[in-house]
């Protein structure tokens, strides 16, 4: 009994210390916390060193030994929000992407439930792996997180293509026969 | 003015800027502070007087749009170790004063002027973020270097008594 109401404290007492930390400074490097949800990457090359930079661990690893802390808690706290607006954008298109499929699913006579099955699992999976996402970088931020975006990235694009085979069936049905 | 049709024109005045304006300047970033330097605050448009005169107002405000952005994406994207070193560049070799520009960069956040203006949102908050956390290195790299000189030169001076 004991034990579970130490724990309790401590989660508590680790709660305050995140809140605190995440307050506003006045020192903080200054950045537009605004997300926006439409990405304008040229190549998904683009899209990839945008993913480097915010989750690998190279620009963190140089920095770390070389300001005050102020610093690199801004820096941190700055990497944490490109990480959430990150998170957005393929939240956003996932579910564009879901709603796109059940558009055209509802306007397709003949179902197939084993590609309906796959789309749903797969949703699922994506959201867990998001949801997944989210608390590890509230936890401890997005430095060093690669693997776990790379598979949430992984999911989104599978759903996409998954969602796109609905679509083209759509389209085909929708063609007039010559 | 050339007579070329547009998108001939777009290369060899898109060639003619990197080799003979952006070619001579020293690093990225030099380049996209010049870059910067051709949009007018007030419109947001691209100015050039040698390109203009040479390939006309509209070839010469594509010409600069696409090198501003592909100087910038260039920079955005790259490693933060590499953006201090680019940043030290400019810095130390460019200025007369580095501990000036590098205390107006850092208080007035001049850089934000840096960024072209149709670019993801997402690459201009890597860029500003990396930007001034490359501008504290450069300052502490600055302040680090000063001690040691300060030190140097102190330890020439004869000991009291001596």
């Amino acid at each position: 009994m004991l034990i579970l109401i130490a724990l309790g404290i401590l989660l508590i007492a680790v709660l305050a210390r995140m809140l605190w930390q995440s307050k506003p400074e006045a020192k903080d490097l200054p950045l537009d916390a605004s997300c926006e949800t439409t990405p304008r990457f040229n190549s998904l090359e683009e899209h990839d060193r945008v993913v480097e930079r915010i989750f690998g661990n190279e620009d963190w690893n140089f920095l770390r030994h070389r300001v005050p802390s102020e610093i690199r808690r801004s820096f941190l706290k700055q990497r944490r929000e490109m990480a959430f607006c990150w998170l957005t954008l393929i939240r956003v298109k996932a579910k564009g992407a879901m709603h796109h499929h059940l558009a055209c699913a509802r306007s397709f006579q003949s179902l197939e439930p084993v590609l309906e099955c796959r789309v749903a699992i797969n949703y699922l999976a994506f959201q867990l792996s998001c949801a997944l996402l989210a608390g590890l970088l509230w936890l401890r931020g997005p430095v060093a997180l690669r693997g776990a975006v790379a598979r949430a990235y992984e999911l989104c694009e599978r759903l996409r293509a998954l969602t796109e085979v609905r679509w083209a069936q759509t389209t085909l049905a929708a063609k007039p026969r010559s | 003015m050339t007579s070329l049709p547009i998108p001939e024109a777009f290369d060899v005045a898109l060639q003619d800027l990197r080799t003979r304006t952006l070619g001579r300047l020293q690093g990225d970033f030099a380049r996209l502070v010049y870059l910067a330097s051709t949009r007018n605050y007030n419109t947001g448009r691209y100015e050039h007087d040698g390109l203009t005169f040479r390939y006309g107002m509209p070839v010469a405000e594509r010409v600069l749009v696409t090198a501003h952005r592909e100087v910038f994406l260039r920079l955005a994207l790259r490693s933060l170790e590499d953006l201090t070193v680019e940043v030290q560049q400019y810095v130390f070799f460019e200025s007369d004063s580095p501990e000036e520009l590098l205390k107006v960069w850092t208080d007035l956040e001049a850089y934000r002027i840096l960024v072209p203006s149709e670019d993801d949102p997402l690459i201009v908050k890597i860029f500003r973020s990396n930007l001034s956390a490359a501008l504290a290195i450069a300052a502490e790299s600055w302040k680090g270097d000063r001690r040691d000189q300060a030190q140097q030169f102190g330890s020439r001076l004869p000991l009291p008594g001596q």
